[in-house]
């Protein structure tokens, strides 16, 4: 059935292919009986299949995830090939579909799985008076399937399918409540930026394979042959690393595409969670990790998406300040965290930008789905300025929310603090201009602080400011275990790069499970900062997190509770940055949407009717003026005709006579 | 398999069906109907056949010419059947059928027989007169697709317009007097012009050793050393002061505007299209489904099997105007059903846009371009046919097609809803789906001609996703308005015939293989004759 190379010490190519095909077939299978049969078969039906197939995705995925650990250096990567996909002959398209487990792959889809089952079973108490959850898990787990087809993927093509499908189950999910313009308005926004981006990784793929030695998509073949088949640091590989980076933007909501991560709000919360916070957002820098082969041969593309993701993170933060929908200042803070990651693939710190992924999902879908928590016990309210005071109310989810935050602001023991110190102590002597990026993410580590506990204060503590508040209560038992879950989770899963702090054990456990992967082909990793750069910059990272924190905690909590207590204190430019999302909606409407529709509306009533239609009535009106011309000759008086027969005769012995003188 | 003229078979199958139809009463409805669609399975199921058997790498094979000898077709074509027609010219029965046409006529076969089902048994004025011109239609547009030799291809080029002409000025709605005169002119003028340059090639083309007039058989026609190089001269003498000879295009040139005007009308091309429109808002979605299903494709195929073998040079002379062109139909229809009302007409320059990708595919001039072009074919017929079925079955129910009072469908109708999601994603290229593999290899293909023009039909995918979502959303999101209150969801006949369609764009969209097995071969063969200065071939033998 399968094809594949291993090397000894690896999965075998059957049972691997036997794995990825369980592996896609679940949430598949999960989301056409959900589609086809959940409205009949009823919500209880569908509350068990929908968590129940991605439960066992999660535990192939652990079987998988053994393996991997357990395979030698060498067997580290195992690719099979499923089915042949396309074949136009040598020379042409031939792709097939065709899957790799590796420790980045592994990484991967223990986190889609395991954050997305936790986030399913969540979905079952939140989504409880929705009438159509089969529609609701169909779509969701047609998501799990569509992301794991994306990491799973070991040939471009499939990749780009599954980088698709993950757009449309965003689509999907995000106009999930369909009546509501604001939704459907939001779920279009979002498909058209991942489109552009599909289109950037499409033309890079042209780009890669007609220029590939071997004329192949095969992603192995690609890295394989990459460092033959383009100069380092030349133009061409720039050019389809900066396509790919757009790609990656686009799907990863960094600047210039970032604008639809926060109308995606509109989505329901476990969506929000899922897929705008845990999986689909990072499937950018996920694009960037897999394909460093190619990044590494272009500095100057590495530099742009080291800025831009470094630049986003900071821009994201500002705008956090000043938002007053719980769930769009988590959405901003997401972005900022993801720029964080971008910014770490960006200098190679590939193996730092990963874990920050996998802390990031814990603990965003933790905030995520404590803040669902608020909004389901506040009856779908969303602006905090309305709610304060929770704390005494809603005691566990204050608790988790509180713990989430010590995880994004970067407070020691808890699981932000090790990803994010590390993916910026890289930053200190690593990309462009060593240590000015490393500044600016000095700076973001305060502003995360101070806009994750601004929401923290303003939600939980102070007055309750309506009378909701006081009626508030606690969540069932199916929202509560699943955030106590990654509670845990946002505590412990720091813990395993605790040896990696500079002089305990000198031990990277992350960085030794996935360097296998960034190192294949021969590749230089980047060196790990010196031990005293090491302390020097988590001492600083670490203290600018507390200040940021402190921040907070004198503003909104000693000073005044109140959502807008921040804004009012940054200089005024910056607030009205930061209130208007730095105005990119407006210039993009100014700039592209609606000339665009100008240009569409212009063609409709003057080029279709005038040019298109015209120049075919021009020659028929051509026809019909000369026999309307001519007309006049046929008056019926023999006298008239007598004289034309004499002009025309006149003129022909002129002719012959002129002409044929000669 | 040999004795058992297969492909004839497919052409007189639906005409002998006509002839049935004659015997059955008038007031006989679901007889009638029924028989059609007999008529129209049979087809189906012969052609079918034909595809399954058809033999992926062939080896060349020895043709005979009409008028004596044989010799090696540049294009491999199977099942031919080749009779005495007019030999007194050099004209025969010459039928074939190769690996683009295989998928063409798989198509052709499919929409007619989803033509036949779909027809209103009910509602449908002079029901038998209908059924007859969708069977002769579906006689013309196969013999379009078989014919090998150019009289005979004329002959079922001109054929078709004739039922399309009844059933638009019979069946189409009120505009439809001004649609049909619009249709007629533009199409007739296109044919009229390619019928002098098929003259033009036949007189040009010399006759073979031993025979005393030249041939009209393609296979022939390809082999021929082409026309003289010179250039056509307007000569302009008046008296001694002026005298000049205003140069023109080659003869060769004019004989390829010629086709190109006739095949560039049918697709439609912009700026070529304006009939389309109009024509297709005017029919009813019955006839639309092989209307709009098959016979833009036949223009597209035209360019392929006589652009391309017959006139190698001067589409290569004239290669970035049509690329250009086929830019312009991407660009252009999706800007035009960006800002549409009615809903049948976003559909329409929907289908302009996409068949721009085709002919771009087809002009890219290489295999993944071609390739490409045949997968995109059969998909467009596919989606095309569901769009208008979709657009019918919500116009029937709230009676209008103002897309401004058409809101919240998909509560009213969730099983419409599902079906028309996935039409949607597959006219946009969602990953997955049928579109997208096509679009990806023609993009491929366009790609390896100039990158610029696959970043230019890039924003074409762009604008593809902005006006499918807008229309999809606009039908199905959102409160209801008055004209959708209380609409009732499609039922279980409709649910059918909607279900083998979705089903294909999902199977071609994960499984396209077997397109590109069948295609392939021939495929390499068109690029070869396009690319070649001459085809390699042997000299005709006695």
């Amino acid at each position: 059935m399968s094809v594949g190379h291993t090397a000894a010490g690896g999965m075998s190519a059957d049972f691997a292919g036997t794995l990825a095909i369980l592996l896609l077939a679940l949430p598949l299978a999960g989301c056409l009986v959900n589609a086809l049969f959940g409205r009949r078969l009823g919500r209880r039906f569908v509350n068990v299949v929908g968590p129940g197939v991605v439960l066992a995705a999660f535990v192939v995925a652990v079987v998988v995830l053994v393996n991997v650990i357990g395979a030698s250096e060498e067997g580290k990567s195992t690719t099979v090939q499923l089915w042949q996909f396309i074949d136009l002959g040598k020379g042409n398209l031939q792709t097939s579909v065709a899957t790799t487990f590796d420790p980045l792959s592994a990484l991967m889809i223990m986190v889609i799985t395991g954050v997305g089952f936790l986030i399913h079973v969540y979905s079952v108490g939140y989504m409880e008076h929705d009438e159509s959850p089969h529609r609701f898990f169909s779509y969701m787990n047609l998501f799990i399937f569509s992301m794991l087809l994306l990491v799973l993927a070991a040939d471009f093509f499939i990749l780009v399918i599954g980088w698709g499908l993950v757009a449309l189950s965003s689509y999907l999910l995000i106009g999930y409540w369909y009546q509501r313009p604001s939704a459907v308005a939001a779920a279009r926004k979002a498909f058209i930026t991942q489109v552009i981006g599909d289109v950037a990784l499409v033309i890079a793929a042209f780009m890669i394979l007609t220029r590939l030695r071997t004329f192949s998509l095969s992603l192995p073949q690609i890295f394989a042959d990459a460092g033959a088949s383009f100069d380092h640091g030349g133009p061409y590989i720039t050019g389809i690393c900066v396509l790919l980076a757009i790609a990656a933007f686009a799907k990863s909501a960094q600047f210039p595409l970032h604008t639809w991560l926060p109308d995606a709000m509109e989505g329901p919360t476990p969506v929000s969670a899922l897929i705008h916070a845990a999986t689909m957002v990072t499937a950018g820098v996920y694009l960037i990790a897999r394909f460093h082969t190619l990044f590494d041969l272009a500095p100057f593309a590495q530099g742009v998406v080291a800025c831009v993701g470094i630049g986003t993170a900071f821009m994201a933060g500002v705008i956090a300040l000043s938002q007053i929908d719980i769930k769009r200042v988590i959405a901003y803070s997401t972005m900022s965290q993801i720029g964080l990651m971008i910014f770490a693939v960006g200098i190679g710190a590939y193996s730092a930008g990963m874990f920050h992924f996998a802390t990031h999902a814990v603990f965003k879908a933790l905030l995520f789905m404590a803040a669902g928590n608020v909004i389901h016990a506040l009856h779908d309210e969303q602006d905090i300025r309305l709610m304060g005071g929770l704390a005494p109310r809603l005691k566990i989810t204050n608790f988790c929310f509180l713990v989430g935050s010590f995880a994004l602001a970067g407070i020691p023991i808890f699981a932000g603090f090790f990803s994010k110190e590390e993916l910026l102590g890289f930053g200190s002597v690593h990309g462009p201009l060593p240590p000015t990026l490393w500044v600016v993410g000095v700076a973001i580590n305060v502003l995360t602080g101070v806009y994750a506990f601004r929401l923290y204060f303003t939600v939980f503590h102070g007055e309750a400011r309506t009378a909701r508040v006081d009626a508030a209560h606690e969540a069932p038992r199916s929202m509560l275990i699943p955030v106590e879950l990654l509670t845990l989770g946002s505590i412990v899963v720091g813990l395993v790069m605790l040896p990696a702090l500079p002089g305990i054990a000198g031990a990277n456990t992350i960085g030794d499970f996935l360097d296998p992967v960034f190192k294949a082909g021969g590749a230089q990793l980047i060196d790990e900062p010196g031990r005293s750069v090491a302390w020097a910059t988590l001492l600083v990272g670490t203290a600018a997190s507390f200040i940021g924190v402190g921040l907070a905690y004198r503003w909104c909590y000693q000073h005044r509770p109140d959502a807008q207590v921040v804004a009012s204190r940054l200089p005024r430019p910056l607030t009205q940055l930061s209130l208007h999302k730095f105005y990119f909606d407006e210039i993009y409407d100014a700039m592209l949407v609606r000339p665009t529709r100008a240009l569409a509306r212009s063609m409709r009533r003057v080029v279709e009717p005038n040019v298109m239609d015209g120049w075919i009535r021009g020659i028929a009106a051509t026809f019909r003026e000369l026999s309307l011309d001519f007309r006049f000759v046929q008056t019926g008086i023999v006298r008239d005709y007598a004289a034309l027969m004499l002009g025309a005769s006149a003129v022909f012995v002129v002719y012959m006579v002129v002409v044929l003188a000669k | 398999m040999n004795s058992i003229p297969w492909l004839t078979l497919v052409l007189v199958v639906p005409l002998g069906t006509v002839v049935l139809l004659q015997l059955v009463p008038h007031n006989a409805r679901t007889l009638i109907k029924a028989v059609t669609i007999v008529g129209t399975l049979a087809t189906a199921a012969i052609v079918a056949g034909l595809v399954v058997a058809f033999t992926q790498n062939p080896a060349p094979a020895q043709v005979a010419l009409p008028q004596g000898g044989t010799h090696v077709s540049p294009i491999t074509f199977q099942f031919e059947e080749q009779r005495e027609w007019i030999s007194q010219i050099g004209a025969s029965y010459h039928l074939g059928l190769d690996g683009v046409s295989a998928w063409l006529l798989a198509l052709d076969a499919g929409v007619f027989l989803l033509g036949a089902l779909v027809v209103s048994a009910r509602s449908t004025d002079r029901l038998k007169f209908y059924c007859g011109l969708l069977l002769l239609s579906e006689t013309a547009t196969a013999g379009v697709l078989l014919s090998v030799d150019l009289l005979l291809f004329y002959l079922f080029w001109e054929a078709m317009l004739i039922p399309l002409y009844f059933l638009l000025s019979n069946y189409g709605d009120s505009n439809r007097g001004r649609a049909t005169l619009k249709f007629v002119i533009y199409t007739a003028a296109g044919s009229l012009l390619m019928l002098i340059a098929i003259i033009y090639l036949y007189f040009q083309s010399p006759p073979p050793p031993g025979s005393s007039h030249a041939s009209f058989d393609l296979t022939a026609l390809m082999l021929n050393p082409g026309p003289a190089q010179g250039v056509v001269h307007i000569p302009v003498h008046i008296g001694s002061a002026i005298n000049a000879d205003i140069p023109l295009l080659t003869p060769i040139q004019f004989a390829f505007i010629a086709f190109f005007l006739a095949f560039a009308i049918k697709v439609p091309l912009v700026p070529f299209h304006t009939w389309l429109p109009d024509s297709y808002t005017s029919c009813p979605p019955a006839a639309l489904v092989f209307f709009a299903g098959i016979v833009s494709k036949l223009g597209a195929f035209g360019f392929i099997r006589y652009g391309l073998t017959l006139f190698p040079g001067p589409v290569h002379d004239y290669r970035w105007i049509l690329e250009a062109l086929a830019i312009l139909s991407i660009v252009y229809g999706a800007l035009m059903a960006l800002a549409q009302v009615d809903i049948k007409r976003i559909v329409a320059y929907a289908s302009v846009s996409h068949l721009g990708f085709v002919v771009l595919g087809i002009f890219a001039l290489n295999a993944n371009g071609i390739n490409g072009a045949v997968i995109q074919m059969v998909n467009h017929g596919i989606i095309i046919a569901s769009l208008f079925l979709i657009v019918g079955m919500i116009e029937q129910r709230t009676g209008t097609r103002d897309r401004h009072q058409l809101a919240g469908l998909e509560k009213r109708m969730p099983w419409l809803y599902a079906f028309f999601l996935v039409v949607t994603l597959a006219g946009l290229g969602m990953p997955g789906m049928n579109t997208f593999v096509g679009e990806f290899t023609i993009m491929l293909g366009a790609f390896q001609a100039s990158w610029i023009l696959a970043v230019l039909a890039g924003t074409g995918v762009i604008l593809a996703c902005w006006y499918m979502l807008r229309l999809h959303q606009g039908l199905m999101h959102e409160p209801p308005k008055p004209a959708t209150e209380g609409v009732r969801d499609i039922g279980t006949g409709e649910r059918l015939v909607l279900v083998p369609l979705v089903g294909l764009m999902v199977l071609i969209g994960v499984f396209p293989r077997p397109i590109g097995d069948v295609a392939r071969s021939n495929v390499s063969q068109y690029v070869t004759v396009a690319n070649g200065a001459q085809p390699v071939a042997q000299a005709p033998q006695q």
